[in-house]
């Protein structure tokens, strides 16, 4: 299935960018497989977080995305563990930029 | 005390026998000769037409009378064009053997510290006590420093080419814009303006002129890049647009299942992505729906209208 890029702002909170990406695989049959700050020059002011999207079959779009976010050197043990517990499984995790700030972000679902 | 000797004649050495290869190897390699019809003081007392100071001091008298009383506008502008034509000529020729020179100078001093700095390495390779060893890398890294010095304070980090294309290209617009100027009558653009755009075209020809003519085309692209970026990010998402999406999601795939495309077709018609008459294979739908899907991400309008068409099309309520 196809790949497709997009820039999200990550000068929004964390909440704000788990609505951004949920919108995005709602409205383009799509699924997110990977975020991250964006990897090129980045101009002053802004904070760019590059997604990746894989499109699903219509009619097999996958559970919502749950994005949670820790300090770039935390230890994502505990946090990994909880959302285990609720049956939740990782997407992704990579540096991303959360409130203009990098922090380290996981994706669960 | 002997010890430093023995070092500074090893440097010496070594440095001085690259130096010697280097300058045996190469000979003349900065320009080819300037031909004697160019070259820029005449050679011996032949005229070569470059533009002299009597020159200039003749045609501004001539210049001053075309102008001064009735004034003679065909006169007073081949006058001031020729005067323009004469120092752009001396201006070009100063530029192009500085811009030689300004090569030639940073890569004189690049090689001389890298040949410096191969020399200390290779006698510290064959130095034997410690202090010795300590004594030439502290002057290895005080060479290195030093080549990175003039980098960062004289070249502010660039490349001579980069700052001599920025010359270049500053040159060569103030150059066009003389020459535009050229037409216009001596009371439109009178000499004085066109010496205020030749002291302006001279200046664009040195390294502050190269350096700061680059930090604006940074500018300029940096400014570029970012709308770019900001055109590409994603518009702000609400509670409300997810409703609507993950509806319409549901609501198409419920349509796909079931063969019933009639109000999928009417949606995507109503958003113009479809003719209307149209009868489109179920491909044809499914791109057509992925595509104008990415489309509302970066379009908050076109976002608002999706939402209101697919409740038209009941699609969602």
């Amino acid at each position: 299935m196809a790949l497709h890029r997009q820039i999200v702002d990550g000068n929004q909170d964390l909440a704000a960018q788990e609505k951004g990406l949920n919108f995005m695989e709602q409205s383009t049959f799509a699924k997110v497989i990977s975020y991250a700050k964006s990897t090129g020059p980045i101009p002053q002011g802004l904070a760019p977080n590059e997604v990746v999207l894989q499109d699903v079959p219509i009619g097999q779009q996958p559970k919502a995305l749950h994005l949670e976010a820790l300090d770039v050197n935390g230890d994502a043990t505990q946090v990994i563990t909880q959302q285990l517990a609720t049956g939740k499984i990782v997407v992704f995790h990579d540096i991303s930029f959360v409130g203009g700030q990098e922090r380290m972000v996981l994706g669960f679902r | 005390m002997g010890t430093m000797v023995r070092i500074f004649a090893r440097i010496c050495g070594v440095s001085v026998l690259g130096f010697l290869a280097f300058a045996m190897g190469c000979g003349r390699f900065e320009r080819p000769r300037i031909p004697n019809v160019i070259v820029v003081p005449t050679p011996g007392s032949e005229k070569t037409g470059n533009y002299t100071l009597d020159n200039y001091k003749t045609d501004m008298a001539a210049y001053i009378a075309a102008t001064t009383g009735t004034v003679n506008n065909t006169e007073a502008m081949r006058l001031r064009n020729n005067m323009i034509s004469g120092l752009m000529a001396e201006i070009d020729y100063a530029f192009y053997d500085y811009e030689t020179k300004l090569f030639l100078n940073q890569g004189s001093f690049r090689v001389g510290s890298d040949l410096l700095q191969l020399g200390l390495a290779a006698a510290g390779g064959i130095s034997n006590g410690s202090r010795s060893k300590t004594i030439l890398s502290a002057l290895l890294s005080g060479v290195t420093g030093s080549s990175l010095s003039v980098d960062k304070n004289f070249f502010r980090q660039q490349t001579v080419q980069a700052i001599s294309s920025s010359m270049e290209s500053n040159r060569d617009r103030i150059k066009a814009l003389i020459l535009t100027q050229e037409k216009q009558d001596v009371s439109t653009y009178p000499f004085q303006a066109a010496r205020a755009d030749l002291i302006h075209y001279f200046f664009a020809g040195t390294l502050p002129g190269g350096l700061q003519n680059l930090q604006q085309e940074a500018g300029v692209r940096a400014q570029d890049q970012r709308k770019q970026l900001e055109n590409q990010m994603q518009a702000p998402v609400t509670a409300d647009d997810i409703a609507c999406a993950t509806g319409v999601n549901q609501a198409v795939a419920k349509a796909f299942a079931d063969n019933k495309l009639d109000q999928v077709i009417a949606f995507l018609q109503a958003m113009k992505v479809l003719d209307a008459g149209q009868s489109p294979t179920k491909d044809k739908i499914e791109s057509s729906l992925r595509a104008l899907g990415w489309n509302i991400n970066t379009d908050a309008t076109l976002r608002k209208q999706y939402c209101e068409e697919a409740k038209k099309a009941k699609l969602i309520q």
